[in-house]
């Protein structure tokens, strides 16, 4: 294991350890939520369900459909890109580098 | 385990390592939202939280039939045999009738 995979290992494991990284999932949540993220994901729900239909509808389904849109809508997959990304979330990213840094400065410097 | 500093880490690996975690945890939410939206479809509120945007009839859920007048026996109109032990207070107020 290279020199940077260890030190992602380490720092993932660190925030597992100190609960830090749930800490973290719930701002990033909270934040979705406040942006439109999970209503713009409920109405694309409405559409599979109303497709699939009520009944028949699955885990999977939902999983299929849903997980790819929720990463479109923030700009996940082109990272150059989140910075400038044309939609509307595109501040989300930024705003849990600014807290992920300083949750590094205080559990590693 | 050794100790890690990252003071060795320019922004661009910091920024990396942050979006990593940031993909994880975006996927992660994505998979719990997925699991909501399933367990309230399949417990039968999912419809509830679209009611205002739209109606149950979307999802091929029919809505309450009205059945017109209740039927009990308290609720019977003035005139009607009823059952209840009271006949007075079957009568609607005098400003009904």
């Amino acid at each position: 294991m290279n020199k940077d995979a260890q030190m992602r290992a380490a720092i993932n494991q660190k925030l597992i350890e100190t609960g830090e990284r749930e800490r973290l999932k719930e701002l990033l949540r909270a934040k979705l939520i406040e942006c439109g993220w999970k209503d713009q994901l409920k109405a694309h729900c409405k559409e599979v369900i109303k497709e699939k239909g009520l009944e028949h509808v699955t885990v999977d389904d939902l999983v299929a459909e849903i997980t790819p849109k929720g990463r479109v809508y923030l700009g996940v997959g082109q990272f150059t890109q989140i910075m400038n990304c044309k939609y509307t979330f595109s501040g989300i990213f930024t705003y849990f580098f600014v807290e992920a840094c300083r949750l590094f400065t205080k559990l590693f410097y | 385990m050794e100790e890690i500093s990252l003071a060795n880490l320019d922004t661009n690996k910091l920024e990396a390592i942050a979006q990593e975690i940031y993909i994880d945890l975006i996927e992660d939410s994505c998979l719990g939202f997925c699991f909501e939206v399933h367990r309230a479809v399949k417990c039968g509120y999912f419809y509830l939280e679209f009611a205002e945007t739209g109606s149950v009839k979307d999802f091929g859920i029919q809505p309450v039939e009205d059945k017109g007048a209740c039927r009990l026996p308290l609720c019977s109109l003035p005139g009607e045999s009823g059952n209840g032990p009271d006949q007075q207070l079957q009568r609607s107020p005098p400003e009904f009738q």
